[in-house]
């Protein structure tokens, strides 16, 4: 019994657990618990299940393919279809950063539950879920434009780092909306935006002047453009100051790291906010 | 022979923070409401222990807070072993899988280890005597068949430490009665029990201490016929 030993105070819920095997072992499965109970929420009551979790992303993206150039017809494709799976990774994440702090009990409410194990669970939902979101844009490119398999896959790669730094970085923010709930619809508005703001539907070659300025400062269009770039062997940010690029992704990794870190205490502060 | 503890509180206080808003003041107002004032027990192994107290009391405040899931505004909780709280009867079951599945997907993210858990599924099946049903998809069940299972569930595991927040409630008046001899050899296999209850009958039959809250105050401690009866005087 030794092996757990809690102290509770207004500062923390402070876990002493020795990590035998079983100890071990159970944590594992609740991490695997985590993950599963959210794939399998998102598609419980669908006949195909899990296979909407890839058709959905795809179709989204082939409805705008058919919109943006069998309609405009003076589009790339390709470049469309990584910009609106990164974007789309971008504001998945987004909003499962602000709204992950509803619910710090994992699915298990007679146990507390390890800030560990939310944290672990929280990151495999991420991944898995970009794999999800990526895997049919990924296929469409190997089959459809004849992109070579490793350079195809990397997008799965790119948007997953990306969706982890984006989530941790959004979790700075969720006491605060939880705080004021109507910053939610700045954030869905701000989100709506980005994705005509930002080189989704174009490419950052294509921006000048305000526009080009304010993209510099994208992060989102460091992401898009690198896979774009991998692709045609030409990075559109070429020009840009390295310094920038350097500074911006540093803050957002940093501050993503933050947001992870603070779980524990947001969760302990927030478990007396009615 | 030293009895180890299990929890010791020290000067617990508990305030929710509640938002107020106003035609006047959109952007809400905090408030603090005090649930919990300077609350100070022990509880060691093998002892039961009643909360007693009228709705409102704090029962199921201290009962959240020493399970972990509720922070104080003051003072210190220490804990030793695995704690658990059974409030409601739901320990995360999910509707649209079987009880059977639920079960088996639960065992062994509350501890049962892979070899026990179909022992611990025929025992969980014999208490609650479900049969067929125990196949049938958990959100065709009634709330009292979900109570038996959630129950069942709770007390087939070996926590340390188990707090019942007024789930004895749940079913029919045998299981009702199996459910309270379920809850001795719960408590004569493991460790302590603490039980916010209305029952008197059931607190005065399995606790010998109990705790009168009132107002998120501790009013008495002590004997439970003794606590029984301070309760009565206040409900008068």
């Amino acid at each position: 019994m030794e092996h757990f030993i809690r102290e509770i105070n207004p500062e923390e819920c402070k876990e002493t657990m020795i990590r035998n095997k079983e100890n071990v072992s159970r944590e594992r499965a609740l991490i695997r618990y985590q993950i599963w109970s959210n794939v399998r929420n998102r598609s419980k009551n669908d006949r195909l299940g899990k296979i909407w979790l890839i058709v959905n992303p795809l179709v989204t993206s082939l409805i705008y393919v058919f919109v943006f150039t069998v309609i405009r017809a003076n589009m790339n494709t390709m470049n469309l279809i990584i910009g609106i799976t990164i974007y789309g990774v971008f504001s998945v994440s987004v909003r499962s950063g602000v709204s992950s702090i509803k619910d710090y009990r994992g699915g298990i409410y007679a146990e507390r539950i390890s800030t560990k194990v939310l944290v672990l669970g929280m990151l495999g939902n991420r991944i898995i879920n970009t794999q999800f979101q990526t895997i049919g844009a990924a296929i469409v490119l190997i089959f459809i434009f004849d992109i070579d398999v490793l350079t195809s896959l990397s997008l799965i790669l790119i948007s997953t780092i990306f969706g982890i730094i984006v989530e941790g970085f959004m979790l700075n923010f969720a006491k605060l909306i939880r705080n004021i709930p109507d910053l939610n619809n700045i954030i869905q508005h701000t989100i709506q935006l980005l994705f005509y703001a930002s080189p989704v539907l174009y490419s950052f070659d294509q921006t000048n002047g305000l526009h080009r300025l304010f993209n510099s400062y994208n992060p989102i269009m460091y992401f898009i453009e690198f896979h774009r770039g991998l692709i045609n062997e030409r990075f559109a940010f070429g020009e840009i100051n390295q310094i920038i690029l350097l500074i911006i992704i540093s803050f957002l990794i940093i501050m993503s790291i933050r947001g992870y870190k603070t779980i524990d205490r947001v969760r302990w502060e927030l478990s007396t906010w009615s | 022979m030293v009895v180890e503890k299990l929890l010791d509180i020290r000067h617990l206080d508990v305030s929710y923070r509640e938002l107020k808003s106003s035609r006047f003041n959109p952007l809400a107002k905090k408030e603090l409401i005090m649930a919990l004032n300077d609350i100070d027990f022990q509880a060691h192994r093998g002892e039961n222990i009643a909360i007693l107290g009228r709705n409102g009391a704090g029962k199921s405040t201290l009962l959240k807070c020493i399970a972990g899931f509720l922070r104080p505004s003051n003072g210190t909780i220490t804990t030793k072993g695995r704690i658990m709280l059974l409030a409601g009867t739901n320990p995360g079951f999910q509707s649209d899988i079987t009880g059977r599945e639920n079960i088996k997907l639960l065992a062994p993210l509350y501890g049962v280890k892979e070899s026990e858990i179909n022992d611990f599924i025929k025992n969980l099946e014999e208490f609650t005597q479900l049969g067929e049903s125990l196949d049938r998809n958990f959100k065709g069940y009634s709330s009292g068949m979900k109570g038996k299972i959630g129950f069942g569930f709770m007390t087939g595991l070996s926590p340390d430490l188990l707090l019942i927040d007024e789930t004895l409630g749940v079913g029919d008046l045998e299981f009702r009665a199996k459910a309270q001899i379920r809850l001795k050899e719960f408590i004569k296999r493991s460790g302590s029990v603490l039980i916010s209850t209305h029952s008197l009958g059931l607190a005065s039959e399995i606790c010998t201490r109990g705790i009168l809250l009132d107002k998120g105050k501790i009013i008495f401690q002590g004997d439970i016929t003794e606590c029984i009866n301070k309760y009565k005087e206040i409900i008068k």
